[in-house]
């Protein structure tokens, strides 16, 4: 059996709408044979309420900011994997940038970096990112 | 749509967006922008701040849709980059000369205060752990076992912190 303090816990919960039913079982179980808790629930139900309307009464986000998100994505590095070896100073480098542009390719070796592959920004055709 | 649907829908949608596809990642944005936007705002209370934060989280979720796990529902991850996007935020402006603003919402001019903006001037007397709590669960419906992971701490906390909030906001409120 479910003590009041329990009961207490639970009752925001319930109210909020998130119980499993095994535990608004057992809640029911305690506020139909306890009346403090009944009254609880009834002052917590009225709270609920007031809480809901209040936090959607929440200014929103103000307009553009989708635009704004869509500009620094097209700004991020590009992201990639370098296969190599440090002890040949050998490693192909292959990327897909943020947003929009082809895939490039380069080929570093011993530090002098080799275009292989879309760095003339010609190639790739049509892609989501 | 039940809830099942729409966890489903959630997944299918970041799988898109994971796949690099625009139009996904747009649905996405419009799905959690102004939820992101107020669970925001209910932390740092600062609209500068919680624009910022949706800023930063999609940005993030652009670019690791493709780790999502699967281990808990997407709005529950979403929120948890929130969450560490906001308090990144504010140890940067704590640092900075730039301040929190202080209240949740701006005062009513009007003498008349309505019943939203009273809870809400309610809700801006709880500490910043306590107001988490209230808006995750009669804002975003989470559980307290999703809460207790999102904020990663026990069940008990969570429920513990919930008691205090409510009990505050029936005396303010009174």
């Amino acid at each position: 059996m479910m003590t009041c303090n329990e009961a207490r816990e639970l009752i925001p919960w319930y109210v909020a709408g998130s119980l499993s039913a095994h535990e608004v079982g057992e809640l029911a179980v305690h506020v139909a044979d306890c009346s403090d808790c009944r009254a609880q629930l009834a002052r917590d139900v009225s709270l609920g309420i007031d809480l809901e309307g209040a936090l959607k009464s929440l200014p929103g986000i103000p307009s553009g900011g989708f635009e704004k998100v869509s500009r620094q994505i097209k700004r991020l590095p590009s992201t990639g994997v370098d296969i190599g070896s440090f002890l040949a100073g050998l490693s192909v480098g292959l990327s897909a940038r943020g947003s929009g542009a082809p895939l490039k390719a380069d080929l570093k070796l011993l530090g002098y970096r080799i275009p292989l592959l879309g760095n003339e920004d010609k190639l790739g055709g049509q892609h989501d990112r | 749509m039940s809830e099942t649907r729409a966890v489903i829908d959630d997944q299918r949608l970041l799988s898109l967006v994971a796949a690099g596809k625009d139009e996904a990642f747009h649905r996405f944005y419009d799905e959690y922008a102004n939820r992101v936007f107020r669970y925001a705002l209910t932390l740092l209370r600062s609209r500068h701040l919680a624009e910022e934060v949706v800023q930063e989280t999609m940005i993030a979720v652009w670019r690791s849709a493709s780790k999502y796990a699967g281990l808990s529902k997407v709005s529950t991850w979403v929120f948890g980059i929130a969450r560490n996007k906001a308090f990144g935020l504010l140890r940067r402006e704590e640092r900075g000369s730039r301040h929190p603003d202080i209240r949740l919402v701006e005062p009513d001019p009007a003498d008349a205060i309505s019943r939203e903006q009273r809870v809400l001037h309610a809700l801006n007397t709880l500490s910043q752990e306590q107001r988490e709590v209230v808006f995750l669960a009669f804002y975003e419906g989470l559980a307290y076992q999703e809460v207790a992971q999102l904020l990663d701490i026990p069940e008990g906390t969570v429920k513990s912190r919930m008691y205090h909030a409510k009990r505050k906001l029936a005396e303010v409120l009174a």
